[in-house]
């Protein structure tokens, strides 16, 4: 790592991070020793091919599943000592997550999906739906926020997932292979979109993706193969 | 191409099945199919035993009916002796074998089915009762009867204990009053009626005739009994024991003397011809008789009864009574009502059971939707399917059968019940095949309908219009049931072959109706309630009410559970009723706590004081107890004559805690024309020209009001105040009854020595009784055990209910956890997803289960369970709340157990690629 980064705290820093799927014969150790910095406001792409971990690492740095060893820190706070309470508070509050599979509630329009974490937060309901209207607008689909997943295209629905991510004015954004269920045309509109409002909101975004055309749109890549980063 | 089809079709037409693939899936929904299997066990093993319960029920209720009938129980057939008028009177010696003979020609001229269950009948010669010159002032008049008695024309055995049996034959002597000839009889008395008479052996006694001619009566010898319980006996009463006739002035005693064979025809032949009378008498032999025979038995009595030349020849045309067809009209009202009332409680398990294995097959077909879905797309045929499913549902049905029908004949064999064990096992076999198929058809596109919206709206319309037909034919049939039931009662219907199904169903079907529109209406307001949440600031409702509107068109599990709530409210209301009615009915039977009646009038002057002093006494009240013959401008018969003081009567009403019907007040009047109350029966007559015969003088009365209903002949009591009465009759009215209320009163009774000698009836003891009557157990052991299935199928519903949407909703709550939910927030999401439904189908059920035993609780005939003279009231106890209570309690339990399952789940697995 450069020595520019001490001079400013960083927004992600992960330390030796092992992770490690099953035990004995059949264990997977998806992560070994990985350590990375993310300073704020950057947009890293993380790389790498199928199974290397990029889902593990985003998920252990994302406070959805646990490392073995090794510490996260996101923001100052150390995620790996913080207990399901914490957790909780930081998913809430801090990170905010993009899925492939775009992880909307299906039973629900897609301006209810975009103010749930403003539910969350008891904005009074005035505010909240003036709120949910602007997000839907930044993601161009002011005019659908009445439609259910189910009668959403794929891109448009990682719109709603992306509104939905920024509703809670998160400070990192984490988002795993976004575009994997899009085509590719959509996929850069919506991997641009990503990048326009990360840049628009000040956010640091860490985003997972195995397709080089996405890599050029971060500010930095890190590759990862078999659980290790390979140094930069 | 055309090959191409071909193959195609040949494929569909022969299906495939595929072995290795059933195994798996059962092995994957190991639970829904054990759930099946347990359920249909469960209902075979119920809708078998109970039903052959019922009837080994209806069996011993028949013969207890049989056993308190008494007397009442027996037929007679009176066959005149053949005797000439117009002929000097003669010795007919072998009359005895005569008699035998025409026993025997009697027994085989019956039908077949009444002598199987008769019992060998006793033949009596009897005269009628002839006065005795005794003076005797503590007998009062003595009249004798004499009685010659055989059975299979042996004479009933006793022991000598002076003098024999007669030696000498009946010699002829001429009677010097009017030249007759006559012969010297020979009778034999009983210890105790030589005792009463003072005579002995070789004793002459001082009898005449009609005609007051002398009769030549010498008393042969005196014995008891060899075995006084021989029902024998009882056709001569008067025999053993001298009988005491008529009340309170004069007291009579009537002794039957024992003729024998050598001496019947001289006791025939001393009378005028036609005053000796021949009878046969059977009794009903219990132990033969069956439930099922009933009718078929009161046919063949009345049969006789309108027939009876059937059984003799013109010259000596029988008669026959009997009491015996209205005894088995009455046990069989009782027996039928019980089966009926068993009949509604069978038929609502198994439509609960059938509803719950539908949601067993809803269940598997959206476990496997996605399954099923994959094999369609691979080209299978869905004839195959179905059979493979099909064969899946055998499966089920043989083991569930199997195990509840084995354990149903542990307990008690029979035949198998199949009207009810049929219709589960239908829906077992072809409600989860058909979903299963349902889904493969629907689920291969994500959402395949037809493409175009126009198609699409016809489509809905088609379902729309189908479903309000299947409402509607539901709707017709409820109404059609209850209002047939209400019409006919269960006691009159149940002798139709086939109506009786639909009678039982009725109230089934009533829930089943009220469901159907609960589950119309319920959308609407979960969808109102759902858009109020919408409004709210919290992530909670919003999320839940979503939830619940998305399983809102779910029919199925609202229905079931609505369904099986509302029949276990029916069968608590009913067990509730029936229980309190007995209470109820115990009061009204007994009219208090305990009831003394001592044998001789004035004994319990001053008695109800020295009660009421000892603890535990709430109220002691005297009054005298009577039947008097009561005569109006139409007639006259006996009625119960209740003669208490009118400030007594208050005080004992007040201190019954149960209403005694709505009864009117006695005004403590004084003259000759009193007021009274009258029971239902006098009431219904309307004549007010009423007067009683007390102490020897008719007394006019006047009805002022209603009488309470107490007392066994409730519907025959007149009450009148004590007072007026003796200053109407001149003559103070000395009580002979004492009334106690209060938890000491049979202590407080047993207490006070005057009253040791008092024939006691205790309350307690009348309701135990009541309630071990095996046709009242029975039906309260039924309520219990189909209340205990129908809440394990409603939990079942429950679970199965909740199941079905389990993968979703873990889903859904596991990314919302990923936005930031905590754990308590996505429980109460759960429980609020999963409550709802289960309350409004509780609450939807509890009113549909009370108004319809509202509607068919009169005509279920439920006061022959509780023993009272009207339908009792309705009673609803707090135990109906149990099941809700149960059910809620379920909801969270699923709750945490989801939660639980989950909790091991990792979050970041749960939104994988790949996993959807
Ligand atoms: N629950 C699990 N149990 C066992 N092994 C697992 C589990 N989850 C992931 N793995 C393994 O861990 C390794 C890393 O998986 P991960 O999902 O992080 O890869 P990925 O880079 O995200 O792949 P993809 O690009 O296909 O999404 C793989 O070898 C995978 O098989
Ligand atoms: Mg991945």
């Amino acid at each position: 790592m450069s020595a520019s980064v001490e001079v400013e705290q960083p927004m992600v820093s992960v330390r030796d991070v092992d992770r490690t799927y099953g035990t004995g014969r059949a264990a997977v150790h998806a992560l070994r020793g990985v350590s990375f910095d993310v300073a704020p406001g950057e947009m890293v792409a993380l790389v790498g091919r199928s199974g290397s971990g990029k889902t593990t690492l985003l998920n252990v740095v994302g406070g959805l599943d646990r490392a073995d060893a090794g510490t996260v820190r996101v923001g100052g706070t150390e995620v790996t000592s913080l207990d399901d309470a914490g957790l909780v508070r930081l998913r809430r509050d801090t990170v905010a997550f993009i899925f492939q599979t775009f992880g909307l509630v299906p039973i629900l329009s897609a301006a209810e999906n975009v103010g749930i974490p403003l539910r969350l937060r008891s904005l009074p309901v005035v505010d909240r739906e003036r709120r949910v209207r602007l997000l839907l607008e930044l993601v161009g689909l002011g005019t659908h926020a009445d439609h259910r997943p189910d009668e959403l295209s794929g891109g448009q629905q990682q719109r709603v997932a992306i509104a939905r991510a920024l509703a809670g004015s998160p400070r990192l954004l984490i988002a795993d292979e976004p575009t994997g269920q899009l085509d590719s045309e959509t996929g850069q509109a919506v991997m641009a979109l990503i990048r326009a409002v990360v840049e628009a909101e000040g956010m640091t975004a860490i985003v997972s993706t195995h397709d080089p055309v996405m890599i050029g749109l971060a500010d930095r890549a890190i590759r990862i193969v078999d659980g290790r980063l390979l140094d930069a | 191409m055309g090959t191409h089809r071909q193959t195609r079709r040949a494929r569909a037409r022969r299906p495939r099945v595929d072995l290795p693939g059933m195994r798996g899936r059962a092995r994957a929904d190991l639970w829904p199919l054990t759930v099946a299997v347990g359920v249909i066990a469960l209902t075979s093993l119920l809708a078998s035993a109970a039903p052959r319960l019922v009837d080994r029920t209806a069996d011993s209720a028949l013969r207890d009916a049989l056993a308190s009938a008494g007397a009442r129980t027996e037929l007679s057939v009176t066959v005149p002796l053949v005797e000439d008028p117009f002929q000097p009177r003669t010795l007919e010696s072998d009359l005895a074998t005569q008699v035998a003979e025409r026993g025997t020609a009697l027994v085989a001229a019956l039908p077949a089915e009444l002598t199987a269950a008769l019992t060998e009948p006793v033949a009596t010669v009897t005269t009628p009762p002839l006065p005795v010159g005794l003076v005797r002032s503590d007998l009062g008049a003595v009249t004798m009867t004499f009685a010659y008695l055989a059975r299979d024309g042996r004479e009933p055995r006793v022991r000598w204990l002076d003098g024999g049996p007669p030696t000498a034959a009946p010699v002829a002597v001429t009677r010097p009053q009017d030249g007759w000839e006559t012969w010297t009889l020979q009778v034999a008395l009983s210890s105790d009626a030589a005792a009463q008479l003072h005579v002995h052996a070789g004793d002459r006694l001082p009898v005449v005739d009609m005609a007051s001619m002398p009769v030549d009566v010498t008393v042969s010898g005196v014995f008891d009994p060899a075995d006084a319980q021989d029902p024998i006996w009882s056709q001569a009463p008067g025999v053993v024991e001298p009988v005491s006739v008529g009340a309170h002035v004069t007291t009579d005693t009537a002794v039957t003397a024992l003729v024998s064979a050598a001496f019947l025809p001289a006791m025939v032949a001393d009378l005028p011809v036609g005053y000796s009378t021949r009878s046969y008498t059977f009794d009903a032999d219990p132990s033969a008789m069956h439930a099922r025979d009933i009718d078929r038995l009161v046919t063949a009595i009345a049969g006789v009864k309108v027939r009876p030349e059937v059984l003799g020849t013109p010259r000596e045309l029988p008669s026959v009574t009997s009491s015996l067809d209205s005894v088995l009209v009455a046990a069989g009202s009782r027996i039928r009502a019980g089966q009926a009332q068993a009949a509604v409680l069978l038929a609502g398990v198994v439509a609960a059971a059938g509803s719950t294995l539908l949601l067993v097959g809803q269940l598997l077909a959206r476990r496997r939707a996605l399954q099923l879905a994959q094999y369609r797309a691979r080209g299978a045929g869905l004839a195959g399917l179905a059979v493979e499913l099909g064969v899946e549902a055998l499966a089920t049905v043989v083991l569930g059968c199997a195990l509840g029908l084995s354990a149903a004949a542990v307990i008690v064999s029979g035949p198998i019940a199949w009207r009810w064990v049929l219709p589960v096992v239908l829906l077992a076999l072809v409600g989860p095949p058909a979903y299963g198929v349902r889904a493969a058809a629907h689920g291969s596109g994500a959402r395949r309908g037809p493409a175009g919206r126009g198609d699409r709206r016809l489509a809905m319309r088609d379902r729309h219009l189908r479903r309000i037909a299947v409402e509607g034919a539901v709707m017709l049939a409820a109404v059609g049931a209850i209002v047939a039931l209400r019409a006919r009662g269960v006691v009159s219907s149940a002798a139709g072959p086939g109506g009786d199904l639909l009678i039982a169903a009725a109230p089934s079907l009533g829930v089943l109706a009220g469901a159907l529109l609960l589950a119309r209406v319920l959308p609407l307001v979960l969808r109102g309630v759902g858009a109020l949440a919408a409004r709210a600031p919290g992530a909670v409702p919003v999320l839940a009410g979503a939830r619940v509107r998305a399983a809102a068109g779910r029919v199925l599990p609202i229905l079931a559970l609505t369904l099986a709530t509302g029949l276990v409210t029916f069968g608590s209301v009913i067990g509730t009723t029936v229980e309190r009615g007995q209470v109820a009915g115990s009061w009204s039977a007994v009219g208090a706590d305990v009831v003394a009646t001592v044998g001789t009038d004035g004994a319990a002057a001053g008695l109800a004081a020295e009660v009421a002093a000892q603890p535990g006494v709430t109220t002691a009240v005297s009054g005298t107890v009577a039947d008097v013959p009561i005569r109006s401008s139409t007639g006259g018969h006996q009625v119960r004559l209740m003669v208490v003081d009118t400030a007594d009567l208050t005080r004992l009403l007040a201190a019954v805690p149960e209403s005694l019907g709505r009864y009117g007040q006695l005004v403590a009047t004084s003259g000759s024309d009193l007021g009274v109350l009258l029971g239902a029966d006098l009431r219904a007559g309307g004549d007010t020209n009423l007067s009683v015969l007390w102490r020897g003088t008719w007394v006019a009365v006047h009805p002022v009001g209603d009488a309470p209903v107490v007392g066994s002949d409730a519907a025959d009591l007149v009450v009148v105040d004590a007072g007026a009465l003796s200053s109407a009759v001149g003559v103070p009215v000395e009580p002979n009854t004492v009334w106690v209320v209060g938890p000491g009163a049979r202590a407080a009774v047993a207490a006070v020595p005057q009253l040791a000698q008092a024939e006691v009836v205790d309350r307690s003891e009348w309701l135990a009784r009541q309630r071990a009557a095996p046709l009242t157990a029975g039906l309260g052991h039924l309520v219990a055990a189909t209340t205990a299935v129908l809440v394990l199928l409603a939990v079942l519903m429950v679970v199965l209910g909740a199941s079905a949407s389990t993968p979703e909703r873990g889903a859904m709550l596991a990314t919302l956890r990923t936005i930031g939910l905590g754990r308590a927030q996505v429980t109460r999401i759960a429980v609020g997803e999963l409550l709802p439904p289960v309350l409004a189908a509780v609450v939807g059920g509890l009113g549909l289960g009370v108004l319809l035993a509202e509607l068919v609780a009169a005509p279920l005939g439920l006061r022959l369970a509780t023993g009272q003279p009207v339908d009792p009231s309705l009673a609803l106890g707090w135990w109906a709340a149990v099941p809700a209570v149960a059910l809620v309690v379920v909801v969270l339990l699923v709750v945490a157990a989801e939660s639980s399952l989950t909790r091991r789940d990792r979050l970041g697995q749960v939104l994988r690629a790949g996993d959807r």
